[in-house]
């Protein structure tokens, strides 16, 4: 007799097994004794290099081939899914997730959407043998050191000669391939060319490291295309060849963004799970007068709020990546309010938490050491505000199209399978499907359905979001109203804030809505809160923490931490001693 | 950063505070609440200038100095940062954090903090990263009243000894105020516990400490004290994450 395996299931099944591996073999971070131990990494932080033993292991595990398309022979075939598997390396080191993995799959990316199949195999071939692959962006407008890019291209042979510079730029040295967006007399373009790691590479020469004041392990340096290493321009010229149109270098970026942003942010809440594990056994750990223990209701309502927050992150993440699967052509709009919002929220997460810590919270050594290393490395993977202005001309522009789009579609279980963590039930993903601007707002659509069904202690809650929904309604006809040059102030952007915070809430509810039908996310608990906190910042006054959620979610925070396992919709199971 | 920038109220111009925040990225401005606080409180304007928020606050408000301060503040703030961003108060919507910091919503290149004493107000703007300020009369009574105790670490304590009896109340409003300015840059409803965490003593670059005196590793903050119009302690936090904004803004 032979077995079925339903290969949706098996997907699963091999997700959650692949993050079960790499969990047991990184181990126990808060185990002394441990070769990749929380020590182990501050060491290599404070080093400024990546921890060798870490890197070995995520050689063993095959880490890229999370990154390569399975039809290339890797293991990449959900967003959500590749978001979850590097959770768990940066829950012990962002400069590791961002050094090792990341930065590759930002690069891989442009070729997966644009790519020949000789350049995608060509890629894929690099990355499964443990390459590293480096992305220039194009310069957006807020330019700080990072972004700078000042590359430019002309055409030579069957490719295009790369001259210029670009100041700062993570992997740089170790790249064997670069994906450098550069200006060419057809205008911007991308292009795949050799990194200083190929051998023909040698036309490149590499800048001085640049210190950074988080994820020091990376190393960050510039790249000058100026006839490289073998001097008086001995080396010979860099050449790229094109990825995608000649000219077209802007529309890809756009349409690569909302693949790289939903998926790198949602890595970045393992950063902030550690963040709150550590808060959490530093709070145990006080004795009972001390206004820092678990006895002080300031610091079980600042604990309760963190892990609420995670958890609209999460969903959040959740929706912006499986939306790329979903809804094509909403991901654009969802990749740049995972973009605009968690970045925000996060970091005032670890403020709180900061606060609960004391003077811990800037301890560079001792049990909870591992804290200022994440504050210090968190506010890189969001990048401060870069992007954030292209992000917000993406909200607007929603904002604009909201009056006249279609009445929501009656419910589908196409839109359900948004809101589902464990299921991998997908259509592939379509780089291209965000081609077209979205003809409907799916997750505002799903906002007062999903509140109809709010019962109980998420009623309350649910009841303001449907009030601000009609308020940004209002807001958004206003703005329409005006003539189009006063249509992108200070005024729009505040209405982009309420719709990022509306989506964030309709994604929650979403995910409440659509529940599995048993464990933590079955209850109301989780979803009261989170609602709550979304509706409080959209109106401070509307709405108050209920207290008996807030009570059962300090329980399974307390829980998760006795029993190890992750702040986030999926209570992982983290590696232990 | 530079000196504090006073505003005449009003309609004095605002070229100094724009070219503070352009050349350094952050600027302090105060003014005084009688230069800014409105002579009618019913007019339609002030209205649209406050926000619906602030504006049903001040409706509910009876006639008080503290109105005059409520008002002024949100007023110079709203005003100060329009400028820089270049669009008029009307425009801004000032709103809260859960954990009550002040921010202007969607505007995240733009933080703000506000702080105001008797009849003097204190903004805080910032294009690189957080800000708080704060603000008190400089000889405002805290020396023995148990006010050392609760803000001050063990090491702070023992400097304040060391210095002469008439300059120790004024260093520890300076002290006091470096610890408001960045508890209100970094929460606002939670506190930091101010015996946690110090500041170095007056002279020299401002640097935090740890209880025992020893500098903490931080070099993404920078910290600021100013007398002002001789009789107030101004204090500034300001977080600039380290992205590196060395590229010029564009004009």
């Amino acid at each position: 007799m032979t077995t079925v395996v339903d290969p949706v299931d098996s997907s699963e099944v091999a997700v959650q097994e692949r993050i079960a591996r790499l969990e047991h073999d990184f181990g126990d971070l808060d185990d002394p004794g441990n070769p990749l131990g929380a020590q182990q990494f501050l060491a290599a932080d404070e080093g400024q290099r990546l921890l060798p033993a870490a890197e070995r292991l995520l050689d063993a595990f095959g880490l890229n081939a999370e990154f390569v398309p399975v039809e290339l022979g890797g293991r990449l075939d959900r967003l959500d899914a590749l978001a979850r598997v590097l959770r768990a390396v940066f829950r012990r080191d962002a400069a590791l997730g961002l050094g090792y993995g990341l930065t590759s799959y930002l690069a891989a990316v442009v070729v997966w959407a644009a790519g020949t199949p000789g350049q995608r195999q060509e890629a894929a071939g690099l990355l499964l043998a443990q390459g590293r692959m480096a992305c220039a962006y194009p310069e957006p407008p807020e330019r700080n050191d990072f972004l700078h890019n000042r590359l430019t291209a002309v055409p030579s042979g069957t490719g295009y000669r790369v001259g210029g510079r670009k100041e700062a730029l993570n992997n740089a040295a170790r790249a064997g391939a670069l994906v450098l967006f550069a200006d060419t007399p057809e205008g911007p373009s991308a292009l795949l060319a050799p990194g200083p790691a190929h051998p023909d590479g040698g036309g490149i020469r590499l800048l001085p490291r640049r210190p950074t004041v988080g994820v020091r392990g990376c190393a960050v340096q510039g790249l000058a295309f100026d006839g490289g290493r073998d001097g008086d321009g001995g080396g010979r010229p860099v050449t790229g060849r094109l990825l995608g149109a000649a000219g077209d270098g802007t529309r890809l970026a756009e349409h690569v963004f909302p693949l790289t942003r939903s998926a790198g942010l949602s890595m970045a809440l393992g950063c902030a799970d550690t963040a709150l594990r550590t808060t959490t056994a530093f709070a145990r750990s006080r004795r009972q007068r001390s206004p820092s223990s678990l006895h002080s209701s300031r610091t079980r309502t600042a604990l309760v709020n963190a892990f609420t927050d995670l958890l609209v992150c999460d969903c959040l993440s959740l929706v912006a990546t499986r939306a790329a699967h979903v809804l094509p052509r909403e991901s654009r709009t969802l990749g740049a309010v995972a973009k605009y919002l968690l970045p925000m929220i996060l970091t005032e997460t670890m403020d709180d938490l900061s606060i609960v810590l004391g003077s811990e919270a800037y301890a560079t050594s001792g049990s909870y050491a591992i804290f200022q290393k994440t504050a210090r490395d968190l506010p890189m993977l969001g990048l401060g505000s870069a992007g954030a202005s292209a992000s917000r001309a993406v909200l607007v522009a929603q904002l604009l199209r909201l009056p006249s789009l279609a009445a929501p579609a009656p419910d589908d279980d196409g839109l359900a399978r948004l809101f589902r963590p464990f299921d991998a039930a997908l259509p592939p993903c379509e780089p291209w499907g965000n081609d077209l601007p979205a003809d409907r707002d799916s997750l505002l659509g799903s906002l007062e359905e999903s509140a109809r069904h709010a019962e109980g202690p998420l009623a309350d809650a649910a009841a303001v979001l449907v009030t601000q929904l009609g308020v940004l309604r209002a807001g958004c006809a206003e703005l329409a109203a005006r003539p189009a040059a006063e249509r992108l102030g200070p005024r729009a952007c505040a209405l982009a804030d309420r719709y990022a915070l509306l989506v964030a809430g309709a994604a929650c509810l979403g995910v409440w809505r659509h529940r599995p039908p048993a464990g933590f996310l079955a209850g109301p608990d989780w979803a009261a809160t989170a609602l709550t906190r979304v509706a409080a910042r959209l109106d401070r006054s509307a709405v108050r923490m209920p207290a008996e959620p807030a009570d059962h979610l300090l329980a399974e925070l307390l829980h998760r931490f006795d029993d190890a396992r992750s702040y986030d919709l999926y209570a992982t199971a983290l590696g232990r001693s | 950063m530079e000196q504090p920038v006073r505003h005449p109220g009003g309609g004095g111009s605002w070229d100094e505070v724009r070219k503070s925040v352009a050349l350094h990225g952050s600027c302090v401005v105060y003014a005084a609440v009688d230069d800014w606080a409105p002579a009618d409180v019913g007019a339609p304007e002030l209205a649209a200038d406050l926000g619906a928020d602030d504006h049903a606050r001040l409706v509910r408000m009876p006639a008080s100095r503290n109105r005059d301060r409520f008002v002024a503040a949100r007023l110079l703030l709203k005003n100060a940062a329009g400028a820089v961003l270049g669009a008029p108060p009307s425009e801004l919507e000032l709103a809260y954090k859960p954990g009550g910091r002040p921010y202007l919503r969607g505007i995240d290149q733009l933080e703000i903090g506000l702080s105001h004493t008797e009849g003097l107000l204190v903004v805080g703007l910032t294009r690189v990263g957080r800000i708080g300020v704060d603000t008190e009369p400089a000889g405002r009574r805290m020396l023995e009243l148990g006010t050392e105790h609760k803000a001050c670490t063990p090491y702070e304590l023992q400097c304040l000894e060391e210095v002469p009896p008439g300059r120790r109340n004024r260093d520890l409003v300076r002290l006091w105020t470096l610890k408001e300015a960045y508890s209100k840059a970094i929460g606002q409803g939670l506190r930091f516990r101010f015996t946690e965490f110090g500041f170095s003593p007056p002279g020299g670059p401002i640097r935090m400490l740890l209880p025992d005196g020893t500098p903490r590793a931080c070099r993404e903050w920078t910290f600021h004290n100013w007398q002002v119009e001789d009789a107030y302690t101004v204090s500034a936090a300001v977080k600039d994450p380290g992205f590196g904004y060395t590229v010029p803004p564009p004009d």
